[in-house]
């Protein structure tokens, strides 16, 4: 066990090196420093040396791939590329452009962004399985069609306009909940009711189609077949045979996108005013800090490697046939 | 009411009702495009504690009558079931769902025919088999697991108190099959339907299933529905037979009147075109083509497009029950007392050769020597190699021209891994492989593609051993132009080419295709328009394309019905005898054999155990395994009073052999020197060889 | 050649998206006449051939992709010459022919927010009143509902454009009918009045043995083709949806968005279809190192969250265009090479599940006896894949196309919103939603464009989706495999 663990650990080095690789070459060989510094200087009236100084506050000042100025081993390790990749190995971010520590940055807004993401997803993927369950039961009903085609109705629907609906009908018109904001303790909860509500309410139509599609693969198996012969009600066939068989895709579909909850959600962090990672990316990207998203990138793929890691081990919980070697 | 069985009985039972009875039962299920109907006016009953058996091919409706008298019937649009299943008096088909579940899996039980698909692979055996009893005995805790434990132990499942805990994928294929049959006891049924138990098991895994079947049935006195397609099996098994055919019955008799004297035409084919050992010498009567689809509107006698005896009536008037001179009821216009019908006369058989004519010897075509192939397991940190299987461990074979010889052995013994390595599809560990003395282990590029011609393949499966986007004509095509047979023809410079060099490709694909019994205007249709038995000869046609001296067949007949086995087997014996052709023919099926092979090697895990003549090796087999092999197949002689030598448990593995003697575990007459030393090869006659401690 | 363009008075302007568009209807047009000759291949188009859902929404999806290729012809007006005999200039702004057939829609632009089919602004101004006196009132529409001397008769105008258009539909539709009439008796013979009855009661010819549903294909067009006629018949003393806060129609943004999101719903496939495909078979086809390599690939693009590696290219490419902005001669141009990038690397984005699948199902049909046999004649490596294994997983290949549409078309209006999206300056949902964004909070509030972008929107990708469904289970193995248990 804890051998196959490090072993995936040490796979997850060459992913990393290659993410590290295509991040390095987006942010400084297609966009060159001094690329950078124009922009954030002004396009227009900027100075050699305010590059240079801007390049050299941020240890940019370094040739990219190869240091010809330097000595023997330093010809590799004194360039862009390795000090920036052992900066972002060690979890070292960096600062963003308005000098603010991005570490701490994202230590801070990880809070408000799980308060939204966690609860999400639990709910969202509890309501899915009851919904996706419910019509496998009354399949070949017209419960059941009119469940098929709310669902296709429901995923048609872009997720922007459940939230501007939802803003809109609760928020504004109704003055159930305050629109958007967020503060910490407690009193979350205000805030953290209507994105929660919409977020599972979006996810509801692909999700359920989804389940309900594994569902019914694992009803046209034979073992279906013989808990039927044995007599078992349709109940529990359903929910002891089916289902113990159906959490092995679904659980393990489920457990990779777990880490990444970390990283919140773009869209809904940015139309609710919540101070998590999501809507710090977004105002990285709008902003163009590009230390910021870089970090970011990095972040989210060592949750999904982790996430992968995760899917592994779930299955050795829930499939009695695999087993980790 | 027109049922046979019934009316029969109903004359000597009439003072107590029988345990199951069914009266014109029809069952059709509709979808958008069609109509299917699996079963079609079935009557039958079935007395307590005994065995009745359901013959018949392959979609004549048999599991869809066990189905319907489970009422699981497929959950497809439209369902339409009509006439009465009697339980004990008690009519299933009038029973709410609620009240049909303490039916089933309760008075009435049923185990499949895939032990491996048919458990529920995240529970526990023991979960498993205590839900019944906790539904249908009400059983809790305690009592539930003690009750378990003791069902598998009746069962012969070693070590049930550690083995409740294990899930199905842990068990080998014949324990889980009597696993099943521990769940289906668990309700205490006073009927199993068995739906062909045994035909994913290996011979001697089928003989312990058989018996423990019949064991059980002695005890508890239930009856069972024994669903077959395989005449062995009846005979071993059955007190009453229906054979049935196209959703219908067609005859009803007890074992004795059956196998004494067939009388159904059907069924008389059907004896007719079992191989053995004894037609050696002639054709195998065959059944022209195939059963119809169960979605034809019928009128008149199902069978009469295959009948070689019937006449007009048949084809307008179905036939009534009649009663035939053994006393068995069967429907057949032959039998009608009132209509005196000249029987014509029997349509000439294929013209098939005499195996003796085949046999005309020759030089050594292919020699195997020594021959190993392992598969490596790679385990642990940088994927070391922790171990290996011996798929091949030593095997010595060899093939003259124009001969058959027969490789023999269950499942996982290494067989196909032989086959695959000749035409080095897989490569080999050790040894060495010679074609008309040409060394094919080392062959590469050019050399390797060269020979490719002589050695052929026919597979097991029709349905995937056929591109099923590729029309026929392209498929057998396809070896000729990667052979270069003749020269490829280049579809886009098809206009500027000469007709000359289309032509020979167009001629020689529609000649390939006669000489299978296949029409030539077939090149532009597409596999799926074919029946199993037609896909085996297009699959031969595109290995005869290349012109090879050896095939190798591997279980080319055992998803085939037999009537249709015995077409192919005719088939390429004629073949054979054409074109003085080899074969390795590797197969499972031991009559088969004695029907068509010379020679036989007899295999397990990984090492031939026995090798000889046919004669020599079915006649008067000397290694304990051949003996147990041969006497696990069950015969369709029911007067033959042979003792089966019963095999415990199953083939060891390949990744860690048994010292010694590989067979020696399970062997009968084991000894205890053969734990330790490893057999060597021991001549008995010329051509007679085995690898046994114990025989002198 | 530039006499020509002299004589038309228009320059054709050749976008990148254009031609890949066109190249896309002329593989589909292959596609189909090649399926055609096929019966194997087109048993399951008959299926879905079949299905009502399928045709109806098939029907919609058309009118989109009309549209969407009308405006897939771009061409850049000849501006009017100072003196006659200078050399001709040609604008800036592209056009297309959709532009020429909706005619003023484009030009009519008002001051700012006017509701739909309003003839007043929505805000007030101050107004020149009839004797001179300024007051603040709400200022008549230079353009909406100016031909009518009084607002007061808006309602009777609207009801009677609205009864014409559904005449002129109705007449429309006949004249659909009446073809198609035509067509089926030239095909299949009979009366004309026993074609009308089978169209319309959808009684299956004895001859026929997949009858297409045709009273559903046809009720569905006689909607469409009302609708249309009224959108024709409003559209030109109105706004239909209203203008936005810089006067611009709200219809006309969200008919001209029509293209942008079909571009990007079809362009990424097929940009990343090549790709997909080849990777996925050989992975699952050659296993061993190569198939480690294209594993590693896909899972270091897959580790890289999708919006970010979206947003870092597409950030990329707008310095790369801001720096170079000499290379483009007009806005087109420069929004089209961002389209044409956000297709591409949204393709690089979503290219890794379809390759994982197809590497899955190559490894289960490498396993299959006829490729056994196929080594046994020693058959190419090359050969094998194109004749073996690519036939046998382009049902694969197609559902996932299909199903990805929608996907797509939704993807581009979240990106549009998070500024990663299409070039600010082109019609998409996605721009209109964005910039809409804050018009719910405003009093009162501005709601039309919301509503244009979602209506327009939602029944594109519904449409999809309906299709979608029809096509997976009808090219789905396994569906069918369930169906046919028996």
């Amino acid at each position: 066990m804890l051998n196959y663990i490090l072993r995936r650990i040490l796979y997850a080095i060459p992913i990393l090196v290659g993410v590290n690789l295509i991040t390095f070459f987006l942010f400084f060989v297609v966009n060159t420093p001094d690329d950078m510094a124009r922009m954030q200087l002004g396009m227009k009236h900027v100075t050699p040396e305010a590059i240079d100084n801007w390049k050299q506050e941020r240890g940019y000042d370094r040739p990219l791939f190869w240091n010809d100025a330097a000595a023997g081993a330093g010809q590799a390790t004194e360039t862009l590329l390795y000090s920036e990749s052992t900066k972002l190995f060690r979890f070292d971010f960096g600062v963003a452009d308005d000098g603010r520590d991005i570490g701490g940055d994202i230590r801070e807004r990880m809070g408000p962004s799980l308060a939204i993401a966690v609860p999400t997803f639990i709910l969202g993927l509890m309501a899915n399985i009851t919904f996706a369950l419910l019509m496998v039961f009354f399949r070949a009903t017209y419960l059941e069609l009119s469940g098929v085609v709310l669902t296709v109705v429901l995923m048609s629907i872009s997720g922007l306009f459940y939230i501007i609906g939802g803003q809109f009908v609760v928020g504004k018109l109704m003055h159930l909940v305050p629109i958007s904001g967020y503060e910490s303790g407690l009193d979350a909860f205000r805030f953290v009711l209507l994105p929660v509500a919409i977020g599972v309410i979006s996810g509801i139509g692909s999700g359920v189609r989804w389940y309900r599609t594994i569902f019914l693969e694992e009803m046209g198996k034979d073992y279906v077949r013989t808990a039927r012969a044995k007599g078992l009600p349709e109940g529990r066939v359903l929910f002891h045979h089916v289902l113990r068989n159906a959490m092995i895709p679904i659980l393990t579909g489920a457990v990779v996108v777990l880490p990444l909850l970390f990283m919140g959600s773009l869209i809904t962090e940015s139309f609710f005013g919540i101070p998590g990672l999501g809507s710090y990316t977004i105002e990285a990207i709008n902003a163009q800090d590009f230390a910021i998203v870089r970090a970011m990138v990095f972040l989210g793929a060592v949750l999904y490697i982790i996430g992968l890691l995760l899917t592994d081990l779930s299955y050795t919980l829930v499939d009695p046939r695999v087993r980790l070697s | 009411m027109q049922g046979g069985a019934t009316s029969q009985s109903g004359a000597t039972n009439l003072t107590q009702s029988p345990l199951l009875r069914i009266e014109n039962l029809q069952v059709w299920l509709s979808s958008r495009q069609q109509t299917v109907r699996a079963v079609d006016g079935i009557s039958l009953q079935i007395e307590r504690g005994e065995t009745f058996a359901l013959l018949g091919e392959s979609g004549c409706g048999k599991s869809m009558t066990a189905l319907s008298i489970m009422q699981l019937l497929p959950e497809v649009a439209l369902k339409r079931a009509s006439g009465e299943i009697l339980l004990e008096g008690e009519s299933l088909l009038d029973l709410s769902e609620r009240q049909m579940r303490n039916v089933r899996g309760g008075r009435i039980a049923m185990i499949f025919q895939e032990p491996m698909t048919s458990l529920n692979p995240v529970m526990t055996i023991g979960e498993q088999v205590g839900e019944v009893l906790r539904h249908h005995q009400k059983l809790r805790a305690k009592a539930e697991q003690q009750q378990a434990i003791q069902l598998l132990e009746d069962v012969g499942l070693p070590n049930p108190q550690q083995r409740i805990h294990d899930y199905p994928h842990q068990l080998s294929g014949g324990m889980k099959q009597r696993v099943m049959i521990a769940i289906a006891l668990a309700g205490e049924p006073d009927l199993l339907i068995a739906d062909e138990p045994t035909t994913a098991l290996d011979v001697t895994i089928q003989a312990q299933i058989l018996d423990l079947l019949r064991q059980l049935q002695l005890q508890r006195g239930m009856a069972i529905l024994l669903i077959t397609h395989d005449l062995g099996v009846v005979a071993e098994m059955a007190d009453h037979v229906g054979v049935m055919y196209a959703g219908q019955l067609i005859e009803s008799a007890t074992r004795e009147q059956l196998f004494t004297c067939p009388a159904h035409p059907y069924t008389r084919r059907l004896f007719d075109a079992l191989p053995d050992r004894s037609k050696r010498d002639q054709p195998l009567t065959v059944l022209h083509g195939v059963v119809p689809a169960l979605t034809t509107a019928f009128k008149g006698c199902r069978f009469e497009s295959r009948c070689d005896q019937g006449w007009g009536l048949c084809q307008q008037i179905e036939s009534e029950w009649y009663r035939a001179s053994s006393g068995q009821q069967v429907r057949c216009h032959q039998l009608n007392p009132e209509i005196k019908q000249p029987i014509p006369d029997q349509i000439p058989a294929e013209t098939v050769s005499v195996l003796s004519e085949v046999a005309a010897g020759g030089e050594e075509l292919l020699t195997i020597e020594k021959l190993k192939v392992h598969f490596p397991i790679h385990k642990g940190f940088f994927h070391r190699t922790v171990g290996q299987v011996k798929a091949v461990d030593g095997v010595d074979l060899t093939i003259a021209r124009g001969k058959t010889v027969a490789l023999v052995g269950e499942s996982g013994c290494g067989k196909t891994t032989v086959g695959k390595t000749i035409l080095r599809l897989q490569e080999s560990t050790a040894g060495s492989i010679r074609f008309s003395g040409e060394e094919l282990t080392a062959l590469q590029g050019k050399a390797l593609h060269k020979v490719r011609s002589h050695l052929q393949m026919i597979f097991q499966d029709p349905y995937s051993s056929m591109n099923p986007r590729m029309m026929v004509g392209d498929i057998i095509g396809e070896g000729m132009d990667a052979l270069g047979e003749i020269t490829p023809v280049n579809k886009r410079s098809n206009k500027s080419l000469e007709r000359s060099s289309v032509e020979p490709r167009q001629q020689r694909i529609e000649s390939l295709l006669e000489q299978v019994g296949l029409s030539p205007d077939m090149v532009n249709r597409y596999p799926h328009e074919f029946s199993g038995g037609q896909r085996q000869r297009i699959a031969i046609a595109r290995a005869l394309a290349v012109n090879p001296q050896l095939i190798i067949c591997d279980e080319p007949t055992s998803a085939l019905d037999v009537s249709v086995q015995a077409q192919i087997l005719n088939l390429l014996r004629k073949l054979q005898q054409q074109q003085n052709l080899s074969y390795l023919f590797i197969t499972h099926n031991l009559s088969v054999v004695s029907w068509f092979a010379q020679e036989v090697a007899v295999m397990y895990l990984g090492k031939i155990v026995e090798y000889g003549t046919v004669e020599e090796v079915m006649a008067a087999p000397k290694h304990p395994y051949t003996q147990a092999l041969l006497s696990a197949v069950p015969t369709v002689d029911p007067e033959s009073q042979r003792a089966v030598i019963r095999l415990e448990g199953d083939q060891g593995s390949a990744i860690d052999p048994p010292s010694g003697c590989p067979f020696h575990p399970r062997c009968p007459q084991a000894a205890s020197q053969c734990g330790q030393k490893v057999p060597e090869q021991r001549w008995v006659s010329e051509t007679h060889h085995l690898s046994c401690l114990l025989v002198e | 050649m530039s006499a020509l363009y002299a004589l038309v008075g228009a320059k054709p302007l050749f976008l990148w998206t254009d031609l890949l568009i066109w190249l896309l209807v002329a593989v589909i047009l292959f596609g189909v006449s090649y399926t055609r000759k096929r019966p194997h291949l087109l048993a399951p188009w008959h299926r879905v051939a079949r299905s009502r859902l399928a045709m109806g929404s098939l029907v919609v999806l058309l009118v989109y992709v009309v549209i969407g290729l009308l405006d897939s012809i771009h061409y850049r007006p000849a501006l009017e010459q100072s003196e006659p005999g200078d050399e001709i200039h040609y604008a800036v702004e592209a056009r297309t022919v959709l532009d020429w057939l909706v005619g003023d829609l484009r030009e009519a632009s008002e001051k700012s927010y006017s509701a739909p089919m309003a003839t007043h602004l929505y805000s007030r101004e101050n107004v020149e009143g009839e004797q001179g006196v300024t007051q603040r009132d709400y200022p008549r529409l230079k353009y909406g509902g100016n031909h009518l001397q009084d607002p007061q008769q808006r309602s009777g105008d609207i009801t009677q454009s609205l009864l014409l258009g559904s005449v002129q539909g109705l007449l429309l539709w006949s004249l659909i009918v009446l073809m198609l009439v035509l067509w089926l008796r030239y095909r299949k013979g009979g009366s004309p009045l026993q074609r009308i009855v089978t169209l319309l009661r959808g009684h299956a010819d004895v001859s026929e043995k997949q009858p297409l549903p045709w009273p559903t294909i046809l009720w569905v067009t006689a909607l469409v083709s009302v609708l249309l006629m009224m959108a024709i018949q409003l559209g030109v003393k109105y706004h239909i949806l209203g203008t936005d806060k810089v006067g611009q129609d709200v219809f006309y943004q969200a008919v001209k968005s029509i293209r942008t999101g079909l571009v990007i719903g079809t362009l990424t496939t097929l940009i990343m279809l090549p790709f997909a495909v080849m990777l996925g078979i050989m992975a699952g086809y050659f296993r061993g190192w190569i198939d480690d390599l294209i594993q590693y690939t896909y899972t270091t693009l897959n580790s890289i969250p999708g919006v970010l590696l979206i947003a870092a290219a597409i950030l990329m490419i707008q310095v790369y265009i801001d720096n170079n902005a000499l290379l483009f001669e007009t806005t087109e141009e420069r929004s089209d090479l961002r389209l044409l990038f956000l297709c591409i690397i949204l393709g690089v984005t979503s290219w890794t599940g379809l390759c994982r699948l197809l590497r899955g199902e190559t490894l289960k049909l490498r396993e299959m006896d006829y490729i056994t046999a196929s080594h046994a004649f020693g058959v190419s490596h090359l050969r094998i894949i194109t004749r073996h294994i690519l036939p046998n997983v382009m049902h694969v290949v197609l559902i996932s196309v299909v199903l990805d549409f929608s996907g797509l078309v939704l993807a581009e209006a979240v990106l549009s919103y998070v500024g990663v999206g299409v070039d600010p300056t082109m019609h998409s949902w996605g721009n209109m939603i964005n910039g809409a964004r804050l018009e719910m909070a405003r009093e009162p509030v501005v709601w039309w464009t919301l509503l244009a972008s979602f209506l327009f929107m939602f029944v594109l990708v519904l449409a999809a989706n309906l299709f979608s469904d029809v096509v997976r289970e009808a090219f789905d193995p396994r569906v069918q495999s369930r169906g046919e248990r028996f």
